[in-house]
């Protein structure tokens, strides 16, 4: 599946994205998993290191949608599935 | 007693007569409407609302809040209220910079204009007196060289709110503009200002003439003051250096809302631009970006200055918003920086909205599309959207047409429903579609198509106060209501909307009344927003506004959007009918026992 980085973590990969492949079955938190596997410094930017949870106003879209509108962490993706990663951003 | 933080101070300026008399705030009408949009709108809805706005008898306003230029975090905000030219209705306009704090400084709680000067005049607001002098040789000069004469002549740490060549000859859409490019953009308030033959406002003001509380509430103001301050200092959205507003400035938002899908293209046929990433903020950062201004006591600075070194498009200029971005690249089809940044500099220089411009310019393409123009306007040519920008200010050949703004023109053209426009008004650059709240806002605001009315993209986006879905009509009413009162407090007071990212009515409440002395609690705070939200209601109601113009453009209800969002249409009339039972309207309309409840009337 292609991750896509923005703002600030986009630094963390080429054009700010990530290629993985994950196993059937596999939710958000597995493709994060994957994610700080291979981009360790990623992960103090995205999750509480304590919960594994989400840190305050990251945002993850897959296919546009907020995971936090879905099953959050636990919103199961495949390998067609795009994932966009989004530091705390505001504006007007 | 007197109150805290305010001057105390009006200027009354009769252009026609050419006289300044000054008068107190009125202490009821200060604890009813505070300051900035809310006192503004009193005062426009007394001079009476059939006034015709490009007529001397219109009022234009320019206001400051109760904590403007007072430490109050981000409390740099000049409110620019009057009838609007572009859409009938009461607008009010603010913009950054340091000329509202100058303002305050200078002795000022605002400064109301009327009449019609016989010869182009420009004002000098200082020590509590507002001149009157010959603005003869500064008519017809864009704002910059506006301002730098006006600042060799009354110094350079003045400040100038001017108007460009646009406002004097009436474009529908033209600004107010200050020395730092910060703009009063919304509504047309500079073709008031051009109707007035009013050029320029000089603001000189020391800091040493900062608002401060009463010597008995000083420690309760520091306490409010430190309050605020730490939240914005560690909030996750406004944090300095740290989170994307201070970092990649407004702009940072265009690749979320182009992922969900909620990014209008091509005049809103589209919701999703596949250049998006070419015109967002991370690209203007790293590559035209050069500096990071700030406003009056602000640590976020969000603001950024650009410059195009070379070529064509050689420009150096502030700053690139994400609704510029949007309007002048994703709604017009151009991914191409450069050419957009020369773009903004010259709406900045010739005084219009880049908002209205770019959604103008998106709608004079698909008209020419469909044939309804004698000239070609191809989707994306900088060139000619360029040349188009200069017509509009100077209102020559089919720039006379788009000086009438999105909605106008495509009436003039013959197909209003290629303006994607509310009550006359633009749209700004989120989707209704793919955000379902922000239309209901869209369709409610009483300035016309507007974002920061009721910016329910901080809850449906990013999350705050609280996470909504943005897909999802339930709740959307009352979480637009919220946003709705609230802004229309902190605009009164008058602070950034950027503020409450981080503070809320708690924080916003607590230094208003420390300042001032009003014991003004959370609740009565958004009692007191509510209240403005119904004046600014019944004096559109009193113009013939009501529930046939809280609509969206038709293509919004019934073309499905793209990208993320496919599919979707904007379900207004389910919130619609929620939100009017919320206000205790009908269709659209402010009841007497509402007015009375409020104490409007």
């Amino acid at each position: 599946m292609k991750i896509k980085l923005f703002a600030n973590l986009r630094a963390h990969a080429k054009d700010g994205l990530v290629h993985l492949t994950l196993p059937s079955g596999a939710a958000v938190s597995d493709a994060l998993a994957h994610l700080f596997d291979r981009i360790p410094a990623l992960a103090e930017h995205v999750v509480d290191p304590g919960t594994g949870e989400l840190l305050p106003y990251v945002n993850i879209m897959l296919r546009g949608r907020l995971i936090r509108d879905l099953e959050g962490l636990q919103t199961k993706v495949d390998d067609s599935d795009e994932l966009a990663i989004f530091p705390p951003i505001a504006g007007g | 007693m007197q109150l805290g933080g305010y001057a105390n101070h009006l200027a009354h300026i009769d252009l026609t007569k050419g006289t300044v008399a000054y008068s107190p705030i009125a202490r009821d009408l200060a604890r009813k409407y505070i300051g900035g949009r809310g006192l503004g709108v009193k005062f426009v809805f007394d001079n009476g609302p059939q006034v015709e706005a490009l007529s001397p008898d219109n009022l234009l306003c320019f206001m400051n809040g109760p904590v403007t230029g007072s430490p109050v975090s981000m409390s740099g905000r000049l409110a620019v209220v009057t009838k609007s030219p572009l859409t009938g209705t009461v607008t009010d306009s603010h913009m950054g910079g340091f000329a509202a704090a100058r303002l305050r400084w200078a002795g000022f709680d605002g400064l109301l204009v009327k009449g019609r000067a016989a010869a182009p005049t420009y004002l000098v607001a200082e020590n509590g007196t507002v001149t009157l002098h010959d603005a003869s040789g500064i008519w017809g000069l864009g704002v910059r060289a506006t301002v730098r004469a006006l600042r060799e002549k009354h110094g350079k740490d003045a400040s100038v709110l001017a108007i460009g060549p646009a406002g004097e000859r009436l474009v529908r859409f033209a600004a107010w503009m200050n020395e730092d490019d910060r703009a009063s953009g919304r509504g047309g308030t500079g073709a008031v200002g051009g109707a007035k033959n009013l050029k320029a406002i000089v603001i000189i003001g020391d800091r040493k003439s900062q608002p401060k509380p009463a010597d008995a509430r000083k420690a309760e103001f520091d306490a409010a003051q430190k309050t605020g301050l730490k939240a914005i200092m560690e909030g996750g959205l406004t944090a300095p250096n740290k989170g994307g507003l201070s970092v990649y400035g407004t702009n940072v938002l265009t690749n979320i809302l182009n992922e969900a899908g909620a990014f209008p293209s091509f005049n809103g046929r589209q919701s999703h631009f596949e250049k998006g990433y070419e015109i967002s903020g991370e690209a203007f950062k790293e590559h035209l970006v050069v500096k990071e201004p700030v406003c009056h006591a602000c640590p976020v600075a969000c603001k950024k200055e650009l410059e195009v070194k070379e070529g064509r498009w050689k420009v150096r200029t502030e700053s690139m918003e994400y609704e510029t971005a949007w309007s002048l690249g994703a709604m017009c089809g151009l991914s191409d920086r450069e050419p957009m940044a020369y773009m903004l500099d010259q709406c900045n220089d010739y005084g219009l909205d880049t908002i209205e411009m770019g959604v103008t310019l998106a709608m004079v393409m698909e008209a020419s599309e469909l044939k309804l123009t004698d000239e070609v306007v191809n989707w994306g040519d900088a060139e000619k959207m360029s040349a188009l920008i200069r017509a509009t200010a100077y209102r020559e050949g089919l720039g006379d047409t788009l000086a009438l703004g999105a909605y106008g023109a495509a009436v003039k053209l013959g197909n209003p429903d290629i303006a994607m426009s509310v009550k006359g008004q633009a749209i700004p650059a989120y989707d209704p579609r793919g955000v379902q709240g922000i239309g209901l806002g869209y369709a409610t605001s009483n300035r016309g198509g507007c974002h920061v009315r009721g910016y329910t993209i901080a809850s449906e986006i990013a999350g705050i106060p609280f996470a909504t879905d943005r897909t999802v009509t339930e709740g959307k009413a009352s979480l637009l209501k919220i946003f709705q009162d609230l802004f229309a407090f902190t605009d009164s007071m008058d602070v950034c909307k950027f503020a409450t990212f981080s503070e809320g009515a708690g924080e916003f409440a607590a230094q208003v009344a420390a300042l001032t002395g009003m014991a003004i609690t959370p609740e009565e705070a958004m009692k007191i927003g509510e209240r403005i939200y119904n004046l600014e209601r019944y004096y559109n109601n009193q113009n013939g506004f009501s529930g046939k113009d809280d609509v969206l453009p038709k293509r919004f209800l019934t073309l499905p959007a793209t990208g993320n969002s496919a599919g979707m249409v904007s379900q207004l009339p389910v919130m619609l009918k929620e939100y009017y039972e919320l206000r205790g309207w009908v269709d659209g309309v402010v009841t007497e026992a509402k007015l009375k409840e409020l104490e409007i009337i």
